[in-house]
Formats: C-alpha cells, structure tokens, sequence
C-alpha cells in the first residue's frame, strides 16, 4: 500500500527556509502570516497489509527518515492509484 | 565615445558579486553593482551579469525567490532588446528560473557539494561573452546544485539550435549530456555553472576565465 | 524569606550554581538572589562564559607584540599586518552540541564563530575546522553530519575554507570536537570596532533573527559532562540560518563603515544577557533594556526564555538616537530588524523591564568582573604511550585510515569564493592573497599522539608543529590562537593536563615570540565519567616575506632531495630552517608527520614529478622534528650543530621509487582514496 509521510520542522523550530520565503513574497507585495516547509515523503510498501506498512514506516522513521530532535512527521493512507 | 558598463545583478545572498566585479574590471571594463529591488536603466548598460553565490539561501528553489525580484524581471526585457546576459553559478539558475533558459539546475547526482577544477570543451563557441580561439577551458566548480535537467524534447532542440554551449569532460554532477552551460536561440542569454571570475591570475590556479567578459 | 534547604538545593541544582558560588553571591548581592538574577547568573558564571576553571591559568599566556592591536578581553584578536591592514581571528569550539545533533551544531558552531570576528568590524575572509572524531565505524553519522553542517553554512554564507585536520582516534568516541576558527579582514585603515556601550542616552539597539526558544540553556550544556540520560537536552538544539547570517555581515560592515553605531556585540552563548552585561560592564555603563521590546518568534515567551535564548544572527549594537533613523533604514534594505529596546545610562545597573516594571537591578561587574574565578588543584597529569602498528611497506601505509584522502571532506567545502585563496585544503596550510597583494597564511596544529603521551610534549608541538609549517612557506608566524579541549576540570589529573600542555605552549610562544591573543575554552568532554585524552587545537596566522611560495608537491625534475632532523633543540632548528628558506627559496618543503618519511614523501608526488629515494632512516615512523626540502643539484646542505642534514634521493619525472616499490601518482592516489572509502562505506 502507498502512505504519504510529512515531515515537518517542530513547532518551536526556527524554519528559515520558511521565513526567506515569507520576506521575499512579503517584498513583492504578497503579504501572510507565517510559512512553513516541510518533506512529502511517499512510500510504496507494496503488497504489505495497513499494520505491516505501519510498522514498516515507523522502522524507516526511527531509523533516520526524520530527525526526532527537530521534526516530527504524520501519516496518511494514500490511495492506490 | 563613452563605454557603457557591465551592470552585476546584486541580491541578498550573492557571494560572488564582488569576485565578478572585480574579474570585469581586470578585463579593463567598466562595471557597476546592482541592487535586486533597483528597476533596471537597460539602456545604460552594455550588458548584465548575474553572478554566483546562495541569493536567498538556495531556499525554495534556487535561483526561485531572487527571480522575483525587480531587476531580475527587467532582465526579460532586456533580453527583449537583445542584451548580452550572462549567468554564472547561481545566476544560471536565476536565468532558468526566469525561463531565459531552458531547463532546470537540480542536486548534483552524489547529493553533495563539488569544489574542483574541471576540464571543459567548448562545444558552440559563443562570441558574446567569450573571446577565444581555444576549444577547451579549465575553469573551477563548486556547488551543490549543478545538475542541469532539461526533457528529451528540450535537449534535441538545444542540439539542432547548437545552443549547447560548455559541456564537462568528466561529468561531476550528472548533467544532461555533460552540459556545463548553454545559450538561449539568440546566443544573447548564456548560463554556465563554472566560475570564470575565480580563473583569472595564475596565483588563482588558472587564468582561463580571462578571455570571458 | 530564605530558601528552605531542600528548595535551594533544588534551585542551585536547575541553575547549576555550586553552593560555594552561592556563597559569593550572597555576599555581592547582599541577600539571596531573586527571579531572573537565578538565571543570569547561571549563564555569565557557567564555565563557557566565565572560563572560570582556566582564567587563572590563561592569563599566564604570552600575549604580546609590536602586532597585536587586541588580545584576550575582546572578541577576537587583532594583528596590525602594516600598510594599514590588519586581520582578525579566533578559533572556537562547538563540541558537545555536534555530538548531539552533528549537522545543527557544527553550522552553529561556524555561524558562532563568523559572528564573533564580524563584531569586530572585520569582514570574515577565510575558515579553517579541526576536527577530532571517534573510530569511523561509530562516527558515519556524526562525520557525514558535520561535514555537511559545516559545508553547507560556510558555503552559502559565502567565506572560504583554507585548511583543515581531522583525527581519528577512540578517546573521541562519544565526545566529537568541532573546533572552527574564522580570519577577517578589516578594510584599509578601517577601525576595529568597540564592544564598550558609552554615551548617556544612547540607544541600546537589537540586530538582526527574531528571538525563539532555541538554544535555550545552551550555555549550561557546553558547561557540562553527558551521561546516560541525555534526552532532556532535545530541545536545546539551535538551528543556523547561514543566509541571514550574510546579510548580517553585509549590513553590519556597512552600517560600521557609516560610523552609524559606537559600539556592537554579537549574541553568541548566553544570548542577550552576555551581550548587554558584557558592554555594559566593559563601558563603565549601566544599560536599561525592556524586555516587551524585544522580537519575539513566539509571543509565549517568558522573560526567562527572553534572556537565555541563543536564537542565532543578533547582534546587539548601541548607535547615538540621531543615527537611529538611518540605521534602522539600513537593515531594513537587508531585511533585518533593527528594534530599540534599551538606553545607555549612567547609573551603573543593568535594569530589566518587564511589562514597564523593573524587575532586575543589578551592577554588570557582579556578574562580568566578578566571576569567580578558581584556581583548580591539579596534580601530575595521566601519560598514556600510544601503541604505533608497524607498517613495513609503502602499500600498507597509504592503506591507513591516517594515510587516506581527506579529499572526501574537503570538496564539499567552497575553498575558492573571494578569489583571494592561493593555497586551499590541498596544501598542508591556507593560504590567501591579500589587498595589498601579500601572503597571509593559517596552519592548524594539534596532535592526539603527542597529546596522549605528554601533555607538556603535545602543547609544545600543537604551537610549535604550525610555525613550522609556515616557516615552510616563507611565511613568518605573527600570532597564534587556540581552542582548549579538556576533559572535567573538576578532576586534578585533567587540570593538570591542562596546566602543563598550556606551559608547553606558552614555552614556543614566548621563544618565538607568537602571542597566543584569543581562544576558547572546552572543558567537560566527559562521558560516563570517560575523558577525552587532552587535545589543545592551535591555529597560527602569519606574513608571507617569499615572492614565490614552495609548494609541498615536487615540482623540479633532477633536483636533491634532502631530510633535514632536529638534533637537539627543536626551537634553533625551527630558527635555522627559517634562515636557509630565507636564502634558498626552495621549490619544494613539506614537514614530516604522520607515519614518518614514506607517507610524507608517498603525498609529494605529483602526476608528472616523482622521485628516486635511498635512505638509510627509518621512513616507517615519526620522529619530531622532520623536513623534506628540495633543491637544484648544485646546492649542499651542511649538518650542523642544530640540524642533521642527509641528502636522500632526487625527483625524478615519473613514479616514486622507494625502496623496493614503485608507485606512481595514480596508484597513490587510489590507494588513499580506497583507504577513506574502506572505513566510510556508504557514506556517498
């Protein structure tokens, strides 16, 4: 099966990419409050059930996909297109 | 008869403003700095350069956010009227963001930064920007994003238009057909990733980038 | 209303203040310490911004010249070069936040120390890392993170990497060191900026990245050792933003030029609190700062979080109220905020406002002048002989992990961006052109063997080996700076390490008369009660006096090659050497280090220049002190009493030919290339 996995920065970390981004639309007359970047990451398990897929991608995660000191990360069911 | 000057595109982020500026001035041109956010008085200048450096951090995309801004947009109608621009590292992607150029700069296939001096062909001599009669240069690279992409419909009409202008005799970075840097149809427009400006003495390593500008 | 035992335990415990120090601060105080006092005190007197456990110790340092301009006190040190040029360096480290997060820390860690010779008014030119990590089957994680870290913020901050060390060795295991040192140039007869807030009614002026709650506490985490449970120190992590940083550089350089402040500190560990405590007490002011004034990430902050965040890329800055206007209009061309939060005032307080109340009043010499300050006992230090594998031939030792190319690391690092590098990561210094068209060098010394095995023996060579070095190149060594890694200072083995590698430093800086003018301290590289062996790291920064710099590759076909030794002092040797580059000029120079003759040689060849070598020395071991020159045929050097002079083969177009093997440049080249990918598998 396919799930989506996003990654993203944890709340209380700086995203400069983010915040570049912010001031650059702000300059150019695109004004909002805040911006946030993160990773879409997509992965095929292939003919795996949804509770080996899970455990699966949790391994992936734990072993390096994130950085538990600074992201943190959701998953979703994708559809099977 | 006045000379017009050489205008280098300045923006927040551009590490090799100054290097540029100073290879032009060696070359005995005139030559101004540009601020991003400043409209362009096309008219008075001979020509632009957008030099190499992180403008924005490389964040987004890069060359993306510095592509947005006044004097990059002006850029477009300079190569309207035909101006000779040229892109260098980071200023490459700038011009490929602003569609200047066809194709896209992506990570270097070994996801890693490249400092090193490579060996380069000229494949279609552009007189514009280039002044010589060697077929081959040795100029130095150093990104993290210099794999030149461009689809197979793209590549075919960079070859018949022989738009395919600098190529790598060893690929560093996993560019297309060794593609180093290119011109637009007109040859007015040229981007490549190697840096000239930093080959211009021999206590550089190299005095190649001379014959440029 | 005093602290109930249990309860100041605790509160000494979470602001980690000793009970002696408490002492001292009841006393300055002359009551017990309230609210945000704990904190500031926490921070000014913690190991990393006191130096509390070394001040004693480095003030015995030489640290004096006709060059130097500035030396400890200020945030960096200062050399007049003459022709109105001058450079700034220091050398510091970030090693315990590389250990928990490699890649954020080691960025820091550069930004930190940009930051430090930015402030003081000198445009950051060239940078320069030693690296000491633990056996390479633990570290891929942490090489592969610190690499990049730095890679990536020195390149898109725009400042080029000139040189570097790296060592490998177990003691680093569960401590990495990420030493960083930075060299800025100031522009022609340009000022050096001052960190001294003055002018009654002046500004108080904050620079720069809005305040979040990284880093907070970070000050408090290099102050101690790891153990076990080290997931509470998540959330210290700080996060570089090298782009802002160059447009902090960018505009504080023009804002300097401008004369549009009087003074400027960077926020490096602990954050506004050192910043404002430090100018204040340097100036002899008081400074009122209000903490609602202050840009926030995160409107939830407390005052606490306010003062002891390290959110990185502020500056702190202190401009005359008619200069504001023009300030503020600067940054925001970079897209900084340049914000008022404060005044310069007479009285001699730091006030902290919270909510238009004063809620701190206190005199900045407390905590700045009055630090304690321990002199540490200390006994004889630990030695330990490193056990050397014996390598019989050319093939086995190119195949070493001390052997291999480095080349991995290096070329992800932008050596060239400036157009002023001449000798980049290549050589065994850095080297740049200045403005005035002269050589300034930068070597790195540091060696764990030495350091293993005499501390008094490693301190000499960690300043003696990079003077040497320079002197190589025809470049006169002018200052020094260092980076000192220590275990636990609490422990008199590891102080005495510490005082004993510092006299053997300070015996070759005061022969050779290089002040020793800034530097960091790096204590409690400790783990689970394990400490690093001791590892001072030294960066020397000299003059070029030679037209033509000799290069450490042959280049001459048919010249001599010959091996110069120390007999018996290593000082007049150094002293000789310099006179015979001085007269000869030679071609080709290279130090012996690391396995002794064949390595150094092997690591000469080029693809077009090898060499012929019959030798009756040992080339299998390392022997302080060694030199390699080469020289047309028609010059002899004579031994004499300080140097023993041998002539041991001729370079030759071709491969090298060294006892029974011959290799040439390719056949090295992948041998030392084989030798770093064998232990670093996977990492691409």
């Amino acid at each position: 099966m396919k799930l989506g996995i996003k990654i993203t920065l944890q709340n209380q970390v700086l995203d400069v990419q983010g915040r570049a981004v912010q001031k650059a639309f702000e300059r150019d007359g695109l004004k909002f409050d805040d911006c946030r970047i993160g990773k879409w990451v997509v992965i095929d398990t292939g003919s795996l059930d949804k509770e080996s897929s899970m455990n699966l991608i949790k391994k992936v995660l734990d072993q390096g996909l994130y950085n538990p000191l600074i992201e943190t990360y959701c998953i979703e069911e994708l559809d099977n297109k | 008869m006045s000379v017009k000057p050489i205008g280098v595109l300045q923006f927040p982020g551009s590490n090799c403003d100054h290097d540029v500026f100073k290879a032009i001035q060696r070359v005995h041109k005139k030559v101004r700095m540009l601020w991003h956010r400043d409209h362009l008085q096309i008219e008075d200048y001979a020509g632009f350069v957008v030099p190499g450096g992180f403008s924005y951090g490389d964040y987004l995309r890069s060359g993306a956010l510095a592509a947005m801004s006044p004097a990059a947009k002006d850029l477009m109608e300079a190569n309207k009227k035909n101006y000779p621009i040229l892109g260098i590292c980071n200023g490459f992607q700038v011009l490929c963001e602003l569609k200047l150029l066809p194709g896209a700069l992506l990570k270097n296939e070994s996801l890693r930064f490249i400092d090193q001096w490579v060996h380069l062909k000229i494949t279609n001599a552009n007189k514009t920007w280039v002044k010589t009669e060697k077929t081959h240069l040795q100029l130095p690279i150093a990104h993290g994003q210099g794999r030149y992409y461009c689809s197979e419909e793209t590549l075919k009409s960079l070859q018949d238009s022989r738009q395919i202008w600098l190529q790598y005799e060893e690929n560093p970075n996993g560019s297309v057909m060794n593609i180093a840097g290119i011109t637009n149809k007109d040859g007015n427009v040229c981007g490549l990733m190697p840096h000239p400006e930093r080959a211009t003495a021999d206590w550089m390593g190299g005095t190649d980038g001379l014959c440029f500008f | 209303m005093g602290y109930a035992s249990s309860d100041l335990d605790q509160q000494l415990k979470k602001y980690k203040i000793t009970h002696k120090e408490y002492e001292i601060i009841l006393q300055l105080l002359g009551r017990e310490p309230k609210d945000l006092e704990w904190p500031i005190f926490s921070a000014l007197w913690s190991e990393h911004c006191s130096y509390k456990s070394s001040r004693f110790y480095l003030k015995k340092l030489f640290n004096k010249s006709d060059r130097v301009l500035e030396a400890f006190g200020e945030n960096a040190g200062v050399i007049d070069l003459g022709e109105g040029e001058k450079v700034a360096f220091k050398m510091e480290s970030h090693n315990h936040p590389s250990f928990i997060e490699p890649y954020q820390g080691a960025a820091t860690g550069v930004g930190g120390i940009v930051r430090d010779i930015l402030t003081m008014g000198a445009r950051p030119v060239a940078l320069a890392n030693f690296l000491c990590f633990g056996e390479p089957s633990r570290m891929h994680k942490h090489v592969d993170g610190v690499v990049r870290g730095i890679g990536d913020y020195g390149n898109c901050v725009g400042i080029p990497m000139i040189t570097g060390r790296t060592e490998f060795d177990s003691t680093f295991n569960d401590n990495v060191l990420v030493n960083a040192l930075c060299v800025g140039l100031f522009g022609k007869n340009d000022p050096i900026v001052s960190s001294k807030a003055r002018g009654t009614g002046n500004y108080v002026v904050y620079v720069g990245a809005k305040t979040g709650r990284d880093g907070v506490h970070g000050a408090r985490m290099a102050s101690e050792s790891f153990n076990a449970a080290d997931a509470d120190k998540r959330p210290n992590i700080q996060i570089g933003d090298p782009f802002y940083e160059k447009l902090l550089i960018e505009s504080f350089l023009e804002a300097s030029k401008k004369q549009l402040f009087v003074a400027g500190q960077d926020m490096g560990a602990a954050g506004l609190i050192s910043s404002s405590f430090e100018m204040a007490s340097k100036g002899q002011v008081g400074m009122t700062l209000d903490l609602d004034l202050v840009p926030l990430r995160d409107e939830n902050m407390t005052p606490e979080e306010i003062l002891v965040s390290e959110s990185q890329e502020r500056m702190l800055v202190v401009c005359e109220p008619k200069k504001f206007s023009e300030l503020q209009n600067l940054f925001d061309r970079w897209d900084l905020d340049a914000v008022m939060i404060g005044e310069v005032i007479e009285e001699r307080k730091i006030k902290i406002l919270v909510k238009g109340k004063v809620v701190v009043s206190i005199d900045p010499d407390i905590l700045v002048e009055n630090a304690p300050q321990f002199e540490r006992p200390y006994e004889s230090s630990l030695k330990t002989k490193k056990v050397i594998p014996k390598i019989q031939n050319l093939t086995e030792s190119l195949s070493t992990l001390e052997a291999s190319s480095k080349e991995w690391i290096y070329r992800q690092y932008d050596q060239r961006v400036g157009t002023q590098t001449v000798y980049d990561c290549h050589e065994e210094i850095g080297v740049l052109r200045l403005p005035s068209e002269r050589f300034l060098g930068v070597a790195l010394g540091g060696r764990a063997r030495w350091m293993a095995e005499d501390p008094n023996k490693g301190g000499f060579n960690a300043l003696f080996e990079p003077a040497l070095q320079l002197i190589l190149k025809g470049i006169e060594p002018l200052a020094a700076t260092d980076c000192l890694n220590f275990g636990n200072p609490e422990r008199p083995e590891i102080m005495g390490q510490f005082v004993e590698a510092l006299e053997g430093m300070n015996s070759v800086a005061q022969t050779l008369s290089i002040p020793i003018i800034s530097g960091n301290v790096s204590f409690y590289n400790e783990t689970n009660r394990q400490n690093i062996i001791p590892m001072p790291t030294v960066g020397v920064v000299g003059l070029g006096h030679l037209k033509k710099l000799p290069s450490s590759f042959f280049s001459q076909e048919g010249e001599t090659l010959w091996l110069l030794e120390t007999k018996s002092s290593p000082l007049d040797f150094l002293k000789q050497i310099d006179q015979w580059i001085r007269e000869h000029q030679p071609s080709y120079t290279r130090l012996v280090t690391k396995q002794g003759l064949s390595l150094a040689i092997s690591r000469s060849v080029t693809k077009n220049i090898g060499a012929q070598i019959t030798t009756t020395v040992n080339p299998w071991e390392e022997s302080l002190y060694q030199v390699l020159v080469s020289l047309p045929p028609t010059i002899t050097l004579k031994t004499t009493e300080n140097i023993q002079c041998t002539s041991i083969g001729k370079l030759q177009s071709g491969p090298l030919t060294f006892e029974q093997e011959t290799l040439d440049y390719s056949q090295i080249k992948k041998l030392r290339q084989q030798a770093w990918r064998q232990h670093f598998y996977g990492l691409s």
